[in-house]
């Protein structure tokens, strides 16, 4: 009869001690791949501290590696015809087979890489909004294919670069990008055919133009490490 | 149990209640130990080390509130602990990508993310306080987060109406509306429309029983190996809007003949005066002639025809009518010729425009869709189909509304089942235990469900009605964002009277006007007060903008102001008398509050003025770079060779001081002319004047088309 309380409060110990990973394994019993992504938040191999990588797979918002991601799209194209290929879109990953492919679900909006179609950009959200204004504003002129046909970009001259020439725009800082956007080339002692944009577009608009900018870039941009001053580095 | 021994204890009792007390302390332990050791405090920690290895330490400290932080929004439901491990998320210096998650701060979007919380964009549980429990689905909380490709979802939930922030939920909508899917299944914010596929009241006197026949079994549109959408062998970046149904050999042949003999009204053949026909009917280029005259009329604005140069074969042209490639094998040659005089004596909604045909430019038109438009392949294949019995005309009816033809194409008598197709317009709030997965292999969450359900029907459901859509991955992707959007009639704040769509209005003219607006379906290109199409300029300001005697010329031979345009107004043949009525109502109605007309006392403009107006055009602001005048000039703008006679001063004036003012969404820079420099640009355009006007190209919108994107 004694032996029997200690059996019972043994259990109730045993069962409050396991009571967090209970849940877990019921969420196992759901999705397998839930249930992969928890056990890896419990194991502490990966790099960094076990808590930050464990939070980093299991955020949809960042790259998990393929067996591991939770992603419901990554497994439904393996299964249903006709359904994106998530796996098969994103581009090739630099060689280490731990680093995760970039997924092209896993973004706000893509922009397809102008030197290879086939490769797409991921956008955030601000970038997104810098795509949407360089096609209504700008691409007349920055592109060499507008979205009415032809460019407009070789009857202005001095030619305007190409909007992902990073050869020449990851030269100029943010700060000069906005002057001259907001003020237009003649204020800054550009070719005039740049017409300023700040009373057309927002302040807002202008950053995530920028943004957007140095997504596209290629080469791409790399941010300085010390802010930048106002004036281009000559 | 002896007397003696009540009320004293075992030594055994004793050894079990020590046993007892301590496992009850060792209990009692582990609720502060498990307490201390919740992963949230060690994310605190982290934060806190992470921030004294930032340069500004002190100002994330100061912002650093231990403990759980909650967000509470009751009106949206939202409850969210995030912000206690995601401490960064409203810090702009740490929105770096070096810096680790959760404490990234997030980044720039137009709400205020410590305001409205993560859960209501992202999904997931808001209130708990554990990694899994908060971004994955648990048997309590079946929402996992959502993936950032779908987030424009969130954002649709509330904003209902259409917002430029977000493509891929607008292009969803927008491909719900185009593929018909009202017809079958009610959505949220999707009216269905009063037409959806073509009216089959009298389809039997258009089309062949063998072409219907060969419509059901492949309607055309079919999708290759490496997932292009391919019609009739061509690629084309429109999606097919007939579905392909699963239809067995009988259940064709059936409907096949039901719909044949849908025939109210037979057409009469038309007669042509007898000296057109003389003219024409040995001319061996008729049918050269009709294309030319197909060209310079631009039907392509509407209808899109396929196209081969070299390897490449692609669709050029409008959508607003369907696709003509192959159209003379598939109509009779008598229902073409009346449906081209008088397409609403057909269909009565029908948007193409009642042309002002001469018998010459009809025949040649006919003659050429009729002879040179055509497959002669394109029946092959079709069985002999015989004289349909009463059982097989029997079938076919009852296939029209079992299988779900009625809920899209109207024939008159028949009514479509109710609720055909399941309500989706609260889809994206569903649980799973709501959802039917069957006995299906996908994985048991609402993002794959959806996509198996468009992408593949009978993954989920082997007898399923729903017919076999061929999308695009990016446009799979696009519907299902916007399904997940619609999450019925949540939110009790009134957000949807802020956000919600914007009522179709509604532009109905009366008198001689109005009848020629229906006559050119005028609102299928161009908008009104709001109302109509996008394709062509909004001309609710027409009348301020534009000179009556230049709107009666481009009535009458309408000449694009854009040479780089694919689509142009079409060349509708409009009497004289016409295009005055057309004319003097837009002079008169459509005018803008910003454009003053100049005062009486107004002084002349001389030369010198206009002088200094084209040193400015042409120097300081450079104007040229995106308009033409003469010969030289950028294509961005429209050719203001012709401004002088074209637009009035007073709308050029208003339109330097603010041509968003106008057209809001001018892609022309709002610049600050001073008012001096505002005259003298006037004065400059306003001598701009042609006077012959070149004959419109034929043929060179559809030639710059093969560099669109």
């Amino acid at each position: 009869m004694n032996l029997r309380f200690v059996a019972l409060i043994l259990i109730l110990i045993a069962g409050l001690l396991l009571e967090g990973c209970h849940e877990k394994r019921v969420s196992a019993t759901i999705d397998p791949q839930t249930a992969a992504t928890a056990e890896n938040a419990n194991s502490p191999e990966t790099a960094g501290s076990p808590e930050m990588a464990a939070s980093e797979s299991s955020t949809p918002g960042t790259a998990g590696s393929p067996e591991t991601s939770s992603s419901p799209e990554a497994s439904i194209s393996a299964e249903t015809a006709g359904s994106p290929a998530a796996a098969g879109e994103s581009t090739p990953a630099s060689g280490a087979t731990s680093k995760p492919a970039f997924d092209i679900h896993k973004c706000y909006d893509t922009e397809a890489k102008w030197s290879d179609p086939q490769q797409s950009i991921p956008l955030n959200y601000q970038q997104a909004q810098g795509k949407r204004v360089f096609y209504n504003t700008c691409v007349w002129c920055h592109a060499d294919v507008t979205p009415a046909g032809p460019s407009n970009r070789s009857n202005v001259s001095p030619m305007p670069p190409l909007i992902n020439d990073g050869a020449t725009l990851n030269q100029i800082s943010d700060e000069y990008l906005q002057n001259i956007i907001t003020l237009g080339g003649s204020a800054m002692g550009k070719s005039p055919m740049m017409p300023p944009w700040g009373q057309t577009l927002s302040q807002s608009d202008i950053q995530a133009l920028i943004a957007y900018i140095r997504a596209v870039a290629e080469p791409v941009y790399e941010a300085p490490a010390h802010p930048s001053s106002q004036y281009m580095v000559k | 149990m002896s007397p003696e021994e009540m009320g004293t204890v075992s030594r055994k009792a004793r050894m079990t209640l020590a046993i007892a007390s301590v496992a009850f302390v060792a209990v009692l332990a582990v609720s502060p130990f498990k307490d201390y050791f919740r992963s949230w405090k060690g994310y605190e920690k982290d934060y806190v080390k992470l921030a004294a290895t930032r340069p500004d330490t002190k100002r994330l400290m100061a912002d650093y509130h231990p403990g759980i932080d909650q967000i509470w929004l009751p009106e949206m439901k939202v409850v969210d602990r995030c912000t206690t491990c995601h401490q960064g998320i409203a810090e702009p210096t740490l929105m770096d990508p070096s810096v680790p998650q959760p404490f990234r701060a997030h980044p720039v979007i137009p709400h205020d993310t410590k305001e409205w919380g993560c859960t209501v964009c992202h999904r997931g549980q808001g209130p708990a306080t554990e990694v899994a429990e908060a971004h994955e689905a648990t048997v309590a909380w079946e929402e996992p987060l959502l993936p950032a490709g779908y987030l424009q979802a969130s954002c649709g939930s509330c904003h209902r109406g259409d917002i430029p922030e977000t493509p891929r939920l607008n292009r969803g909508r927008q491909l719900l509306g185009q593929l018909n899917c009202a017809g079958c299944h009610k959505l949220q914010g999707i009216e269905r429309a009063e037409m959806l596929g073509p009216d089959l009241t009298r389809i039997g006197s258009k089309v062949s029983r063998s072409w219907i026949y060969k419509w059901l079994k492949e309607p055309h549109a079919v999708v290759d190996s490496s997932g292009n959408t391919v019609v009739d062998g061509y690629q084309t970046e429109s999606e097919q809007r007939m579905p392909q149904f699963r239809l067995n050999d009988q259940e064709i042949t059936a409907l096949s003949a039901y719909l044949a003999s849908l025939k109210k009204q037979a057409i009469e053949p038309y007669k042509y005066e007898p000296k057109v026909l003389a003219t024409w009917e040995k001319r061996p280029d008729v049918a050269e002639q009709g294309e030319v005259r197909f060209r310079q009329m631009f039907c392509t604005t509407c209808h899109s025809l396929q196209v081969t140069r070299g390897e490449e074969t692609k669709l050029i042209g409008g959508d607003i009518g369907p696709e003509l490639t192959k159209v003379g094998s598939k109509v009779n040659g008598d229902w073409l010729i009346s449906w081209l005089r008088n397409p609403q004596g057909y269909l009565a909604h029908a948007t193409m425009p009642r042309y002002q045909w001469s018998d010459e430019d009809l025949y040649k038109v006919v003659q050429y869709i009729t002879t040179k438009l055509i497959d002669p392949d394109l029946l092959t294949g079709v069985p002999e189909l015989g004289e349909p019995g009463p059982e097989e005309l029997a079938l076919g009816q009852r296939l029209f509304t079992d299988k779900g033809c009625a809920s899209c194409h109207l024939v008159q008598g028949v009514n479509p089942q109710r609720d055909f197709g399941p309500d989706l317009s609260a889809l994206g709030d569903k649980n799973l235990s709501q959802l039917e997965f069957g006995s299906s292999k996908i994985p048991r969450n609402i993002l794959a469900y959806i996509q198996a359900k468009i992408g593949d029907p009978l993954s989920v459901n082997p007898a399923a009605r729903m017919p076999q859509y061929h999308l695009k991955p990016a446009d799979l992707d696009a519907i299902t964002t916007a399904l997940l959007s619609m999450k019925g009639n949540t939110s009790r704040s009134g957000m949807e009277r802020l956000t919600g769509a914007k009522p179709d209005r509604q532009f109905n003219p009366a008198g001689a006007f109005g009848e020629l607006y229906e006559r050119y379906r005028c609102d299928a290109c161009h908008a009104f007060n709001g109302h109509g199409g996008t394709l062509a300029p909004d001309l609710s300001f027409e009348g301020s903008r534009a000179n009556r005697q230049w709107i009666i010329d481009f009535l009458k031979n309408p000449q694009t102001l854009r040479p780089t345009l694919l689509f142009r107004m079409p060349q509708f043949n409009i009497p004289d008398q016409d295009a005055v009525v057309l004319a003097d109502y837009l002079v008169t109605a459509c005018q803008s509050r910003d454009v003053k007309p100049p005062g009486p006392g107004q002084a002349a403009v001389g030369p010198e003025l206009a002088a200094a107006g084209k040193e400015l055009y042409e120097v300081k602001y450079t104007c040229q770079a995106c308009h033409t005048i003469g010969s030289s000039g950028g294509y961005v703008g429209p050719n203001l060779s012709n401004a002088g006679n074209w637009l009035n001063a007073a709308w050029i004036k208003q339109w330097l001081r603010n041509p968003q003012s106008l057209v809001p969404d001018a892609i022309e820079p709002h610049r600050s002319f001073t008012d001096q420099e505002i005259d003298a640009l006037t004065a400059y355009l306003v001598t701009l004047k042609q006077s012959g006007m070149a004959p419109a190209k034929a043929g060179g919108g559809v030639a710059a088309a093969g560099g669109a994107q």
